[in-house]
């Protein structure tokens, strides 16, 4: 499975406990085909068996890409992105 | 002229190359314009005709303005309608004639504007219809570069037409770097965002290329950049009003993006390769929401490459910037003979000729140059006497002769400690001084004769001129051109 979107290290650890514990949370990821954001109700877990419909997610760091294990599904695109980032 | 027209010129003058195999906008074409820029001098510009996912829909333009680095300004020639290899002087000439009779533009109807060809409203304007090009490995997102922001002071009704970069954030979302000073999109913004109110913006693709040589000129307050594209083109520019605001566009534009910024809105912008060579990181940013895309069938995107030494930036800066220091310098009286920029420190090192009237000259040169607009983006430069010609294809290496053998540590460093404006792009300073865009010194390196020197104190330079005779260098010329 290829990386499909990605996401900023400070947004995994913002939302870590929800994470942790299976819940939906709402983010911004990159769609890496169209290389732009897009706002999005969805899972995220360290593992694709947690998710029944999971794609491969990057973690970066600024510049730097770190290869962290986590997946996501998305269950639905939101129109409140800048809501979002800056909440 | 508009964009098509230009090309069409490059093509005659063989200084374009139409690319049909598919190639895609995530990083493959602009790798290729980043190899030329660093391989082939940037000379040849390139059309990408087969851009995957958007073949027939859409084209990239690279190197657009790209000219050779001893010939900065060769491009500025084409696009003034002058001779390509019209010299330096010739284009200064033009600009400074021209510059004294700006053009309001004339406002067309919708029917004659070739921008209106394809109108999409709300939710249907997508900005990924576009093939937005993913410069750098390292950016934060795909980026309009050449492109024109338009915005109106709300207080004065003054329009702003500038040069600034905006990142694709999503279909209907952009943001873009400010940076403070800046007239649209940092002062202007501002205003409304006190206000509490939207600010209407126009992001303009294409159009009149001269319209990206005089949005990059360091203009005075006041005066709107529309009219001295129309000064320089020597016919006024044709504008047609936007869809969704009252600003004018123009008319032969390639793509017209409109909306509102919103204030107290912000979304991370960057990281980005930039002109100075260096990547300038993340920020949180005003966001720009589109409500609105016209746009011509099959349009153009031009792109610029930041900091691959020398490229489209740099050509435009170093044609258009030098000439309005030199005017007004001029209009204040300083004995200057010419202003160029030193190619390679890519926005930085202002060379400046100029005769020495009295004592202490150079202090009050340095000071006027501190104080100038021109400083906000470069705070070093470098003075020269006035028999130092700086307008041919050699003068960075007659400068760096100079710099080598005229600098005397006593008395040619002319240092200014003020914290002074500078760019959030600035390199040399640190990232809490970069965010408040303050932080950086002044520095003059006076390579010029003492005035207290005497008749006979200065020595002359080894020239080919002072070397040989005329017609001595004229034959030589002839039979080294068949060796």
């Amino acid at each position: 499975m290829s990386e499909r979107y990605e996401i900023f290290e400070g947004w995994i650890e913002k939302f870590q406990d929800q994470i942790n514990s299976g819940q939906e949370v709402t983010v911004t990821v990159k769609d890496l085909e169209n290389v732009g954001k897009v706002a999005v109700r969805a899972k995220i877990s360290k593992t694709a068996d947690d998710l029944e419909k999971a794609v491969p997610l990057r973690v970066v760091s600024d510049m730097s890409v770190r290869r962290e294990p986590m997946f996501i599904q998305i269950f639905e695109e939101l129109d409140e992105l800048a809501a979002i980032e800056t909440s | 002229m508009d964009y098509r027209d230009y090309i069409d010129i490059l093509k005659k003058e063989d200084l374009l190359i139409e690319i049909d195999e598919e190639v895609s906008w995530n990083l493959e074409a602009m790798c290729i314009t980043s190899m030329n820029h660093r391989v082939e001098n940037g000379q040849t510009s390139h059309i990408f005709n087969n851009v995957k996912g958007y073949k027939g829909k859409a084209r990239l333009f690279g190197a657009a303005f790209a000219s050779p680095k001893k010939r900065c300004w060769e491009r500025a020639n084409i696009i003034f309608g002058l001779p390509r290899d019209a010299p330096w002087h010739t284009f200064r000439h033009e600009f400074l004639e021209r510059f004294k009779h700006p053009l309001k533009p004339i406002v067309v109807e919708a029917g004659d504007a070739p921008c209106k060809e394809h109108v999409v409203m709300g939710k249907d304007a997508n900005l990924f219809d576009f093939p937005w090009p993913f410069l750098h490995q390292s950016d934060g997102g795909r980026y309009g570069t050449f492109q024109t922001h338009i915005i109106e002071d709300p207080d004065t009704g003054w329009v702003n037409w500038g040069n600034y970069r905006m990142m694709i954030v999503s279909k209907n979302r952009m943001t873009g770097l400010v940076v403070p000073l800046q007239h649209g999109p940092g002062i202007f913004y501002n205003k409304y965002e006190a206000r509490n109110t939207p600010a209407p913006f126009c992001y303009v693709v294409g159009g009149d290329p001269i319209i990206n040589f005089a949005a990059g000129t360091t203009l005075p307050s006041g005066v709107c950049e529309a009219d001295y594209a129309g000064g320089f083109r020597q016919e006024p520019l044709k504008v047609v009003r936007a869809e969704t605001n009252n600003l004018y566009v123009p008319a032969d534009a390639e793509i017209v993006i409109e909306g509102v910024m919103m204030p107290h809105e912000r979304l991370d912008e960057g990281p980005q390769g930039e002109y100075t060579g260096y990547v300038h990181g993340r920020a949180p940013m005003p966001v720009y929401h589109v409500h609105c895309i016209t746009y011509r069938k099959n349009p153009i995107i031009p792109y610029a490459i930041g900091g691959c030494t020398y490229g489209d930036e740099q050509s435009l800066s170093h044609a258009m910037s030098p000439v309005e220091v030199y005017r007004n310098l001029r209009e204040f009286g300083f004995p200057v003979k010419d202003v160029r920029f030193l190619t390679e420190c890519l926005w930085d090192g202002l060379i400046i000729s100029t005769e020495i009237p009295y004592e202490g000259y150079v202090y009050d040169l340095a000071a006027f140059i501190e104080s100038h607009k021109i400083a906000l983006w470069g705070n070093q430069r470098i003075i020269v006497d006035a028999d130092v010609d700086i307008s041919d294809e050699d003068t960075m290496e007659r400068v760096y002769q100079e710099m080598g053998t005229r600098i005397d540590p006593k008395r040619s460093i002319i240092r200014t400690d003020n914290d002074v404006f500078a760019t959030p792009l600035t390199p040399l300073l640190n990232a809490e001084a970069r965010k408040k865009g303050i932080g950086q010194a002044d520095l003059t390196w006076n390579c010029t004769t003492p005035f207290s020197w005497k008749k006979g104190d200065k020595i002359s330079p080894v020239e080919m001129k002072n070397l040989f005779a005329e017609n001595v260098r004229e034959k030589a010329q002839k039979m080294y051109s068949n060796l």
